[in-house]
């Protein structure tokens, strides 16, 4: 192979100490078997980094990675993946953001953009198509995210694309994130404090190149399909959403609370009783001026609000998102809608995580209301459930690490192993990832999904409460079992079969984000993603079931060996947070339920039976062989 | 008759599937740059407005071109362009107060909407209906 379609065939690298740029090939072998994004990801930062790095040293690296999609007028393609090693979680990370960006990168040339060295002093990287400059962003130092944009778009125009971070990357937080666009996030897992550690402020670009297809005429009708069929119309999906001329994300939380999944006082309680009236989708619509859809979207799920009364009138923001409204609304007890826009506003600017910290400062209010942090310990601050200005003095506190922010910057984890006292309990995190917006006791199969994402306590790895509480959801057809896709049916509670629908469902997830496509987009089956692919890239066998299944499961083990690699074991599957196995849900339609440790365990050993991995959870050579990863297979028995 | 791509701005939500459709149709491949139609976004605020010919009635374009290079359909009133006569003088770019057509700087040629001869593709793309159709 010299050169595939979709594909522009070039990574830039760009080198902060040494203030170098070269182009580089684009691994085409790697392309066929991982795809892109996610899976292209690991295995381009399986190949960068060695094992045991330190993930904020100069050594870690930050991968920004495209794929065949992206840049195409394939609907819901335009998110793109940064890839690294996380400093939250010590191990594999991709995080995703839409907007513009990705695009944008593929139309200035490359594929995808690597980020390696430390700078001296603050820089940024500015990208016009082929040409690259490290520029010194000493005058940027400081800024939010906002003004870092405002300042690089006066200076280059508005048609350029920016991702920046905020003080909170500066300082290293835990869970800074990386902002794009204003209101767009590589949220999870801290890549902003990546940047941070990198000196790095800010990459900017604007291309002005093409993107070719090996087949334009099918491309673009079976794009045109995939459109009208999976994300406008839905004529076969079971989703209970459609995103079009509803309220996007926010839409869930009426369906979670209904069945007593929604995070509520730091997952003491999967029901908040004023969700409904005064957070949920119909709240939202009030404040919304108008919808938002980053690029090739076109069901443009965002919604844009303004707050025009009261404490916060003028803030402005995209979002909040379901997450936003579980993690920094119920989670914290908080049910002041105009509130959560503000802290949503402020986590932007300051460039953090709103899962994180709406996760982190939910522990911390537990700590105080059980005395386990004083007002003393909380810098005078009485940090109590549902105070919204508390919370906005912490997350500044904890953007610029001043008293408690020091801590709180640290994430649930080390914060509560530091603190003790048994608030390691209630810590809601897993491999240090706080938990998102799913109460993992009200789906039996929700904990192995949190146990076995490969970036930690993430629900887009599998999303095995749909099916287990709607009782019915589409799954890929097995290729051992036929060659339809079906529609499972399933009964809540019972551990049955769920440790297989976490695995199937990983596989649909591991090629839609390295095709790359959005979450929200389509039933969940991998066909229409494949058919776009082999148009792109020309290669046709992709659609073949088996070989999709094969590709999927390949991204799969790939992030896995990354783990492994890292020292990740079956010990690590199995340290979920204490209050899962030994403390009922205490309100709402779950009040009572928890999960038995016996069916969790009996969950992931059938897990990794399915996997094809050992005891331990490391991939075994055989599997590796069979995959088509030879080029790992040998190194698996030494890691 | 006017035939043209009319614009309500206040619908477009900025995913700029006009312009990759619009590329696709004139150049076989995916190239934004190139679009006879342009989206100009600003995020900060929500803001993204589409710009593209308006095929007016008594164009400027027509009239600052001195090379007759530009004309009117008479069936359609669609503003034609005819590119070996165009010199790239950017006379009609100038002329334009509605940034309804572009330089190819590649060619060293204008371009503009020709509304895809009646069946515009930015607008069969266009799924939140900032982009309509209109004969008048």
């Amino acid at each position: 192979m010299t050169s595939v379609r979709g594909y522009k065939g070039k990574v830039l690298r760009v080198n902060l100490t040494t203030k170098e740029a070269v182009d580089e090939p684009l691994n085409l072998e790697w392309a066929r078997k991982y795809v892109g994004g996610m899976g292209l990801g690991a295995r381009m930062l399986y190949h960068e980094i060695p094992k045991g790095t330190d993930p904020l040293s100069p050594e870690n690296k930050a991968i920004i990675v495209t794929g065949p999609l992206t840049g195409t007028i394939a609907p819901a393609c335009g998110k793109y993946a940064l890839v690294t090693k996380s400093p939250l979680t010590g191990i594999f990370l991709d995080s995703f953001a839409g907007g513009y960006f990705g695009a944008e990168l593929k139309y200035a040339g490359y594929d995808a953009l690597i980020v390696e060295g430390k700078a001296e002093n603050p820089s940024y990287v500015w990208i016009k198509d082929e040409k690259v400059k490290i520029e010194d962003a000493e005058s940027l130092w400081g800024k939010d995210t906002h003004e870092t944009e405002d300042a690089l778009k006066e200076k280059y125009g508005k048609d350029i694309s920016v991702l920046t971070i905020g003080p909170a990357g500066e300082n290293l937080v835990r869970y800074a994130l990386v902002n794009h666009e204003y209101y767009r996030q590589h949220g999870r897992g801290g890549a902003g404090a990546v940047f941070g550690s990198k000196n790095l402020k800010a990459v900017a670009v604007k291309g002005t190149g093409r993107v070719e297809v090996a087949d334009p005429e099918g491309f673009v009708e079976a794009a045109k399909e995939t459109t009208t069929r999976h994300l406008i119309e839905q004529p076969d999906s079971l989703f209970a959403i459609s995103w079009k001329d509803q309220a996007g994300t926010p839409e869930l939380s009426g369906w979670t609370n209904e069945v007593g999944a929604l995070p509520t006082k730091n997952f003491q309680s999967g029901f908040f009783k004023e969700m409904g009236e005064k957070l949920g989708p119909e709240a939202v619509k009030k404040l919304r001026v108008r919808n938002r859809a980053c690029i090739q979207c076109p069901m443009a799920c965002s919604n844009f609000l303004k707050v025009e009364e009261g404490p916060y009138a003028g803030s402005m923001v995209e979002g909040p998102e379901y997450e936003t409204l579980a993690l920094l609304g119920s989670n914290c007890n908080l049910s002041d809608l105009p509130a959560v826009v503000a802290l949503n506003l402020l986590c932007d600017r300051m460039g953090m995580d709103v899962i994180s910290t709406g996760n982190t400062l939910a522990w911390a209010m537990e700590c105080y209301e059980k005395g386990i942090l004083s007002k003393e310990d909380l810098d005078g601050v009485e940090l109590r459930w549902g105070d919204s200005e508390a919370m906005i003095t912490m997350v500044n506190k904890i953007a610029r690490r001043e008293g408690i922010g020091d801590l709180l910057a640290e994430g649930v984890k080390r914060a509560s192993e530091k603190i003790g006292k048994g608030s390691e309990r209630f810590a809601m995190q897993v491999k240090g990832l706080e938990l998102p917006a799913y109460e993992p006791r009200a789906a039996i199969s929700m904990p192995l999904a949190y146990a076995t994402a490969d970036r930690g306590g993430c629900h887009l790895r599998s999303w095995p409460i749909g099916v287990e509480v709607w009782g019915t959801f589409w799954l890929d057809a097995d290729p051992e079992k036929g060659e339809k896709n079906i529609p499972i049916e399933t009964e809540r509670w019972n551990p049955e079969g769920k440790a297989y629908i976490v695995y199937r469902q990983q596989h649909h997830y591991g090629l839609k984000f390295s095709s790359i496509m959005c979450d929200f987009a389509l039933p969940p089956i991998s066909d229409p993603i494949a058919d776009l692919v082999a148009r792109a890239t020309g290669w046709d066998d992709i659609r073949d079931r088996r070989e999709l299944e094969r590709t999927s499961e390949r991204i799969i083990n790939m992030t896995r060996l990354f783990n492994v690699r890292e020292g990740l074991r079956r010990k690590d599957d199995e340290a979920l947070p204490w209050r899962i196995f030994n403390e009922p849900i205490q309100d709402g339609p779950t009040k009572g339920v928890q999960i038995k440790y016996k069916d969790f365990k009996k969950m992931l050993e059938e897990y990794y039976e399915l996997r094809q991995w050992d005891e331990n959870g490391i991939p075994k050579k055989e599997k590796l062989i069979e995959l088509g990863m030879e080029d790992l297979a040998e190194e698996v028995e030494r890691l | 008759m006017r035939m043209f791509v009319k614009i309500i701005k206040e619908k477009c939500t900025g995913c700029k599937l006009c312009q990759l459709a619009c590329s696709m149709e004139k150049r076989e491949v995916f190239w934004p740059e190139k679009a006879l139609i342009k989206v100009n976004v600003d995020s900060k605020y929500a803001e993204s407005v589409p710009a593209v010919c308006r095929q007016c009635k008594n164009p400027p374009c027509i009239i600052a071109c001195k090379y007759d290079a530009l004309y009117k359909d008479e069936e359609t009133g669609r503003t034609l362009l005819d590119v070996e006569k165009c010199t790239g003088c950017r006379a009609c770019v100038t002329a334009c107060p509605f940034n309804g057509i572009y330089m190819d700087e590649d060619a060293n040629k204008a371009m503009k909407c020709d509304v895809c001869n009646g069946e515009p593709k930015c607008v069969s793309w266009c799924y939140p209906g900032a982009l309509i159709l209109q004969t008048s």
